[in-house]
């Protein structure tokens, strides 16, 4: 997904709860990559659903900013 | 596709489904970038495809003196199945880990450069055998690679599957 989808399925996304149950960051310079496990818990079609993935995102500073540029999640059976 | 769907591949009927889709985000303004590489970029590009590469073959003959020089100490892996690995799990799984690879090939790979840092998105095809039966897994990977004292080293580096 590019960010512009990934902003348009923000705005199309019904109530969501989202949990990050843990996390951990690793920095290398002026990136940082972090990565934990989500906890997603909604209702698709009026029924319920808890799924669990492992997510790992990397970060840069660019223009006195942190800047997100991958984000990926990997879906998990449950979580460790 | 909501959100939902993303993480429901291990969880419900529509896996494959679910699997197809890349929660791959790339943010920032380098989109805007594309193509506009410098001189020095393209080479970088280059020089980190070809690790790519080089870490494909490394993995199917289980060279891992070839794979530690590629990853970095600080190394965050993301199997397919969510599993997290160090550098020293994942070197000790390919050492002594009960899967064969047999191939790795590359569909795709797109690298954006930013600055020190790349990341590489791409689509690889996995042969293999594991537990005496073979495997074909089809997978999405996301990889983080920095410059340091003059080389890319790959810190990061997730997969998801896709369907076949």
């Amino acid at each position: 997904m590019t960010k512009a989808e990934v902003l348009a399925d923000t705005r199309a996304v019904s109530a969501v709860d989202i949990v990050v149950q843990s996390a951990g960051a690793f920095s290398h310079g002026s990136t940082v990559v972090v990565t934990g496990i989500l906890r997603l818990k909604g209702i698709d079609h009026g029924r319920p659903y808890l799924h669990y993935g492992r997510f790992l995102d990397t970060w840069v500073y660019k223009e006195a900013h942190w800047v997100c540029i991958t984000s990926v999640t990997t879906p998990m059976e449950k979580a460790e | 596709m909501k959100c939902s769907d993303l993480l429901a591949g291990c969880c419900r009927g529509q896996a494959m489904k679910a699997a197809m889709v890349a929660l791959v985000v790339i943010c920032g303004s380098a989109l805007c970038c594309h193509g506009q590489e410098s001189g020095m970029d393209s080479v970088s590009a280059l020089k980190i495809r070809g690790l790519e590469y080089s870490r494909f073959q490394a993995r199917v003959h289980g060279d891992n003196h070839v794979l530690d020089a590629i990853f970095d100490n600080a190394l965050v892996l993301v199997e397919y199945d969510g599993t997290l690995l160090t550098k020293a799990a994942y070197l000790s799984a390919v050492r002594t880990g009960g899967s064969k690879v047999l191939e790795i090939t590359a569909e795709s790979m797109t690298i954006q450069l930013y600055g020190n840092t790349a990341s590489v998105v791409g689509i690889y095809r996995e042969r293999g055998v594991k537990d005496g039966q073979p495997y074909l897994r089809r997978g999405r990977f996301i990889d983080t690679w920095t410059g340091k004292n003059g080389d890319w080293v790959c810190v990061a580096s997730a997969v998801r599957s896709l369907a076949r």
